[in-house]
């Protein structure tokens, strides 16, 4: 019963983070204003005023400022995230559209990444063998690496010398591997470093040396011990790693030619196609607003000092 | 043929011998203690036993044999079949020597799971039997709990079931009531003792010679790495050969001690009292103080007055609210009802900015100095800190900041060192010497000598009394520690769940306690057995 108010807590605080955001987007829309009849029709001259001013008014921009951020909330609060100024479809078809594509991706990447540093940290944890120092040295690879980098090598290798993968275009999941991949090795450097360390840091304890006077083997002690133990720290970056990849991959959705986030959000801010920009900042807020409370939810499967106990 | 045989074990890391040249026998339903003040080399003994000395040790004897088998070459799998299985192991303190993530029962199934062969509905049959052996109630209950929804003493015996799991023959325990209150200790203890009279053979290493009297049938002393003396409780304690042995009998505070220096040599140089004005006003005063955490009554409607020139001391157990009383009496919090008054004038009810100008009157000594100090600032800038405060020129801080150092038995050349870089005695100096920078009336000592070595504790004790005298201060000491609450105390407050169970002079509170409380915590208290007779 805790849990549950608990969680309505979240929620609502995230509604508040919500409104936040959306609110401090039109706040700086006001200060930098752009103007719709400059996007749709550029530098046509031949617009005349009367047209200029109908066109306004079909965006709701001639309207006082108090009463155009009523209607926006209000707007945003049915899912109604308005029209593109260049495309003249809904912003929330256009995002949709492109959401899928994304969201494959970086699910995809994260959860290489992270059985990657949870296997790498398992096995070399507490340890000082050849094997870690290896995999010390490909995390730092990848962590000083930018993800266009890996990306352009496998690229160059596997698509263009080997040919084993399709280097554009979309061939379902071939055209998937190498983006995949790329992103997965980009980010799995932190995510091994963060898990190695608290699991170096959990096997100094006590409970730890408990464990071994029981007689249990290595492997038994940081996996059933250890492990947990570095579970925590790993949820928060695992699921900041996610969401930052949601919000942007844009570079690595460049060099592989993917539909996504990333190009939808470039172009809006280009042509500056204010409704488009509006809807992806609050689509990244609520993101991470969703992320941080699933993690919190996490964290209580993992430690039971954190279950709110009934008595 | 004995249980365990060790001949001339010695264990060394990289540049320090740990332990040089130690031999002794242990047999089925007997017990061994091992002795000694940190550094000594105890822990590291333990270790050694079951080959966990560390990857950098260097483990050599000339014999080192369980129920005849050797265990000085054994592979890492065979020391695995050793541990938990013939070996058993109980360290200190089980809040962090238990897995915070796993419930005790699984904890206690993990030895089943490596040693035997038992299924599944039976281990959990077998671990609830373990659970109830080692007195634990409602085992059905507390088989899912986690460690810390466990009391100290339940959390240490739940360990010891785990230790004992796979049945081993010898059971090896490090300091295995350190972490507990006396009445839990003495439990602890007979649950050993019970152990012992079944034939497990045990090892049991503390740094408390009283804690070891009642159960050990030979007496290993080591200091810094090497046997001092050996011997049956009876010859170490009535006629030990070892000037080490005899100055660590002498260090344990007692109702024998009361009165005369703990530590040998040097006598007290009896700066003659400063003679209190007799005060109409108590030096501090508590009314009806009570304070609440989430419904939980902390501290319980409690009435106290610390009277100008004594020494006041505040004993009870874990829990039962000393140190929440030490802070609203420092106005750190605010109770919920009551209010603490200093020289009769209003204390707690005051805003703090009215506070401030009078806080160094009160100045407090609390358990951790190393967790009171930042760790970047050298001595002279923690107790220059404290000075800024005080209306002295800051030309003189450096002079003052020595003689301070000097009123607590260091010198000038420690003004110069980190907290890391002192011992825990020298620490809990540099403590004291920051309280006595303000000119306190008043000094509140929570635990001070709990993290100490006898002997240290021995010393700290000692110069908190000639503190007392050389600057006629007022001093609320609070401990868990009965010996040394009558050795320093000129009266006692005896606290249980809150409420202040009992309050007399110290010497009448120890001979003939009204409370049961008091009663059962003077009982459980573990002396040095007397063999005059």
């Amino acid at each position: 019963m805790h849990i549950a108010r608990e969680l309505l807590i979240r929620i609502l605080a995230g509604a508040a983070v919500l409104w936040a955001a959306a609110s401090l987007a039109f706040a700086i829309l006001q200060l930098f204003p752009s103007d719709p009849v400059q996007v749709i029709y550029g530098a046509d001259t031949s617009i005349t005023p009367e047209v200029r001013a109908a066109i306004r008014a079909d965006f709701g921009l001639d309207r006082p400022v108090w009463e155009q951020y009523q209607h926006f909330l209000i707007r945003i609060a049915q899912g109604d995230l308005g029209i593109s100024y260049q495309q003249r479809r809904s912003v929330v078809s256009i995002i949709g559209s492109e959401l899928g594509s994304t969201l494959v991706l970086a699910s995809l990447s994260v959860a290489i990444a992270v059985l990657m540093a949870c296997v790498a940290s398992l096995l070399t944890s507490g340890r000082r063998t050849w094997l870690r120092r290896v995999l010390s040295s490909i995390e730092l690879l990848s962590v000083s690496t930018p993800a266009f980098w890996i990306g352009i090598l496998l690229l160059t290798f596997f698509s263009f010398k080997w040919q084993l993968f399709p280097v554009v275009a979309d061939e379902g999941w071939r055209s998937l591997v190498l983006p995949v991949v790329t992103l997965a090795l980009a980010v799995f450097g932190s995510l091994s470093q963060v898990m190695r360390e608290e699991m170096d840091l959990a096997l100094e304890q006590p409970f730890i040396l408990t464990a071994r006077t029981r007689g249990l083997s290595e492997w038994a002690i940081r996996w059933r011990h250890a492990f947990g133990h570095a579970l925590i720290p790993f949820i928060t970056i695992s699921t900041e790693i996610f969401g930052g990849l949601l919000a942007g991959s844009i570079i690595t959705e460049q060099v592989f030619g993917r539909p996504g986030l990333g190009r939808i959000t470039l172009e809006a801010i280009t042509n500056h196609d204010i409704p488009v920009v509006m809807g992806i900042v609050l689509l990244v807020a609520f993101v991470f607003v969703a992320l941080n409370i699933v993690a919190d939810l996490l964290y209580r499967v993992v430690d039971p000092r954190l279950r709110v106990s009934a008595s | 043929m004995p249980l365990l045989n060790v001949e001339n074990l010695s264990v060394s890391f990289p540049g320090a011998a740990a332990i040089r040249g130690l031999s002794f026998t242990v047999d089925a339903g007997q017990c061994v203690a091992i002795v000694g003040e940190s550094g000594s080399g105890k822990s590291v003994t333990a270790r050694a036993l079951v080959g966990l000395a560390g990857d950098n040790a260097a483990v050599s004897a000339d014999r080192l044999q369980l129920d005849g088998r050797d265990l000085l070459n054994l592979s890492p799998s065979q020391w695995r079949s050793v541990r938990g299985r013939q070996i058993g192991f109980v360290l200190q303190d089980a809040l962090v020597s238990l897995d915070p993530l796993k419930t005790v029962g699984s904890e206690i199934n993990e030895a089943l799971i490596q040693h035997t062969d038992i299924p599944r509905r039976a281990a959990r049959q077998k671990v609830l039997d373990l659970l109830t052996s080692v007195g634990i109630p409602d085992p059905e209950q507390r088989i899912d709990q986690f460690a810390h929804q466990l009391s100290g003493g339940l959390r240490q015996r739940a360990l010891i079931a785990s230790a004992i799991a796979a049945g081993p023959a010898l059971l090896i325990a490090d300091e295995p009531t350190t972490a507990l209150d006396v009445i839990v200790q003495a439990q602890i203890l007979s649950l050993l003792r019970e152990m012992k009279a079944k034939g497990t053979g045990l090892i049991l290493i503390s740094h408390d010679l009283a804690v070891v009297a009642s159960l050990a049938d030979h007496i290993i002393v080591l200091k810094d790495g090497a046997v001092v003396e050996t011997g049956s409780p009876k010859q170490v304690f009535s006629a030990p050969q070892a000037a080490y042995t005899r100055a660590l009998l002498a260090a344990i505070p007692s109702v024998q001690t009361k009165g005369p220096r703990l530590t040998a040599g040097m006598d007290a140089e009896t700066a003659s009292p400063i003679e209190q004005a007799p005060s109409e006003w108590a030096a501090l005063e508590a009314r009806a103080l009570t304070k609440s955490y989430e419904g939980w009554l902390v501290v319980d409607n409690v009435d106290m007055k610390l009277q100008t020139g004594e020494t006041l001391g505040l004993v009870g157990a874990s829990g039962s609210g000393k140190t929440t009383l030490a802070r609203l009496l420092l106005a750190l919090q605010q109770p919920n009802k009551g209010k603490v008054f200093l020289n009769g004038k209003p204390w707690s009810h005051l805003t703090e900015r009215q506070r401030r100008p009078l806080r160094p009157r009160l100045q407090l000594v609390s358990q951790d100095p190393l967790g009171s100090f930042d760790p970047r600032y050298k001595v002279i800038d923690i107790l220059t800190e404290a000075l800024r405060i005080t209306d002295l020129p800051k030309r003189e801080w450096t002079a003052r900041a020595t003689q301070l150092l000097q009123f607590v038995g260091l010198s000038e050349t420690h003004l110069s060192r980190r907290p890391r870089q002192l011992s825990g005695g020298q620490r809990q100096r540099v403590a004291i010497a920051r309280a006595l920078a303000m000119q306190p009336d008043i000094l509140i000592c929570d635990e001070p000598v709990s993290a100490l070595d006898v002997s240290t504790q021995a010393q700290v004790l000692d110069l908190l009394e000639d503190l007392k005298r050389q600057f006629g201060l007022t001093i609320l000491f609070i401990s868990h520690d009965l010996g040394v609450v009558h050795h320093v105390s000129d009266r006692v407050m005896v606290m249980h769940a809150g409420r202040i169970v009992e309050e007399g002079p110290v010497d009448t509170v120890f001979a003939h306690p009204r409370d049961a409380y008091t009663q059962g915590l003077l009982a459980a208290l573990p002396r040095l057995p007397s063999y005059e007779a």
